[in-house]
């Protein structure tokens, strides 16, 4: 009896982690192509362009020392982690539960390493 | 291992609440200059006073970085704690298909999807459970029970405390366990269990942080006693398995009596503990799974009594799973993300959240 089961679970798992690698895959061909074309990005406004959140909020900070002021999520994202304050998290996104934790998360992240933009913004 | 991975992926590196104490955790123990706030966000923290996680996730933040590190680490763990299963079944049941059940059920449980390998350490917390239970059965496997035995246990049980506090389920149990067996006079035999504070009473006075439930009196309040506040309690934790507890209850009823007051007890004991979370910090399916080491077996059986009745029972086996797998996956999908629920809050309150994210994603996707 449970070696039949055992194979046929086996096989949908493994089917299934296949699905889940092409798709994981794709994400990261196509972030790769963000991640260009947000460091291409040569006016704050082409950064709007850039779909993945987190490419579009490393997009923007590259433009915050010259005094750009924000007008879109991912640039008050970007600020927040840029000024390293975490109130400026909830004054931006009080009611935006995911985003406020990750603003949040990056800032503590950026405080110590400086890399509160690299790995964030894995948001359901 | 491959159904653990497939679970795991969906909430793999996301954030909670209780990240925001994980995080500054790992810089406050890699002696990086904190400022004063987060300093008070680490040492006041709940999530500190588990420390063994963050010690690893402190040795690979430099390779890795913070959350990476967490959720790999978590990976692994579900993984381990999905192969203890399938061998704590096995002692308990005798039998290798309801282990193997138990151990698939494990992996695809709701609460595992939806918080195992965030950067949390909860499954950690899944883990001590069910190593403590085998080192029990261990124990429990002598002929004669030796105090020494019972220090072996004081000391795992004392470091797991430092891993997460799911452990303190195991003391009334073993208590229990100890006393069905031998009887009540040699209670006092148990004496070496007291030990078992000491790990984390040096962990608090080295690193001056509060006692176990420091801060928590203040997460006491009257919204917890309501009506309302027992209603969101049961619906929490009967979204957390939904319709494992049926196939529970049809294994509870084909089970050996002997094995029932194993069950028994273990229940008791992590009831015991939900209802004290219930009213000391926030309801959550994650503390829920600590229910797992009674609930996953039973239904195995029950899966299994199923299946024996019908001429297909292969068929039946992998339907019965793969409908606990997808309530599981869809649930974990739908459960609310974008709305703070107060620890407080009432039945109502996560009725309407979970509405709410309903409409979020089911809208999102239309």
């Amino acid at each position: 009896m449970i070696d039949n089961l055992s194979k046929q679970l086996f096989w949908i798992s493994f089917v299934m982690l296949i699905i889940i690698f092409v798709v994981q895959i794709n994400n990261g061909i196509s972030e790769h192509k963000q991640s260009q074309q947000a460091y291409a990005a040569e006016n704050p406004e082409a950064c709007e362009a850039v779909e993945s959140f987190r490419y579009q909020a490393v997009c923007y900070s590259r433009f915050l020392d010259s005094g750009y002021s924000c007008a879109t999520d991912a640039c008050y994202f970007a600020y927040a982690v840029h000024i390293e304050d975490d109130w400026y998290c909830d004054k931006v996104f009080p009611t935006n539960v995911p985003l406020n934790l990750e603003c949040r998360v990056s800032v503590f992240i950026e405080r110590y390493t400086h890399e509160g933009l690299s790995d964030c913004c894995y948001m359901e | 291992m491959l159904l653990s991975i497939i679970s795991s992926s969906l909430y793999y590196n996301t954030v909670l609440v209780d990240t925001q104490a994980y995080v500054p955790s790992v810089y406050y123990m890699q002696d990086k200059q904190l400022q004063d706030d987060d300093v008070v966000r680490v040492t006041e923290s709940y999530a500190f006073k588990r420390p063994v996680e963050i010690l690893f996730a402190t040795l690979l933040e430099p390779f890795i970085g913070v959350r990476q590190s967490y959720s790999l680490m978590n990976v692994f763990i579900v993984i381990t704690t999905t192969f203890l299963v399938y061998f704590y079944a096995k002692k308990l049941l005798k039998e290798e298909a309801t282990a193997y059940i138990s151990a698939v059920l494990f992996a695809v449980s709701l609460p595992i999807i939806l918080y195992a390998t965030r950067v949390l350490v909860d499954v950690a917390g899944y883990l001590i459970l069910i190593f403590g239970l085998l080192a029990g059965e261990w124990v429990f496997d002598k002929k004669e029970i030796q105090w020494y035995h019972h220090a072996c246990i004081a000391l795992l049980f004392g470091v797991s405390l430092l891993v997460r506090d799911t452990v303190i389920i195991l003391f009334p149990y073993y208590i229990m366990r100890y006393v069905y067996k031998e009887g009540f006079r040699k209670i006092f035999s148990l004496w070496p269990l007291v030990c078992a504070i000491i790990p984390q009473l040096l962990f608090m006075w080295w690193f001056q942080v509060g006692f176990l439930l420091s801060g928590k009196s203040s997460a006491i309040t009257a919204g917890k006693y309501s009506l309302l506040g027992w209603l969101k309690f049961f619906i929490v934790h009967i979204a957390a398995f939904h319709i494992l507890y049926v196939f529970a209850y049809l294994g509870l009823r084909n089970e050996t009596k002997e094995i029932c007051i194993k069950h028994g007890m273990y229940a008791i004991s992590a009831l015991t503990y939900l209802v004290g979370i219930q009213l000391v910090a926030l309801t959550s399916p994650r503390f829920s799974m600590v229910l797992f080491p009674v609930l996953i077996p039973l239904a195995a059986v029950g899966i299994v009594h199923i299946a024996k009745k019908t001429s297909r029972q292969n068929t039946i086996l992998l339907l019965c799973i793969l409908v606990y797998a997808l309530i599981s996956f869809l649930g974990a999908w739908l459960y609310p993300a974008h709305t703070m629920i107060a620890e407080d809050a009432g039945g109502n309150v996560v009725i309407q959240a979970i509405i709410n994210e309903i409409q979020h994603k089911i809208g999102g996707l239309l």
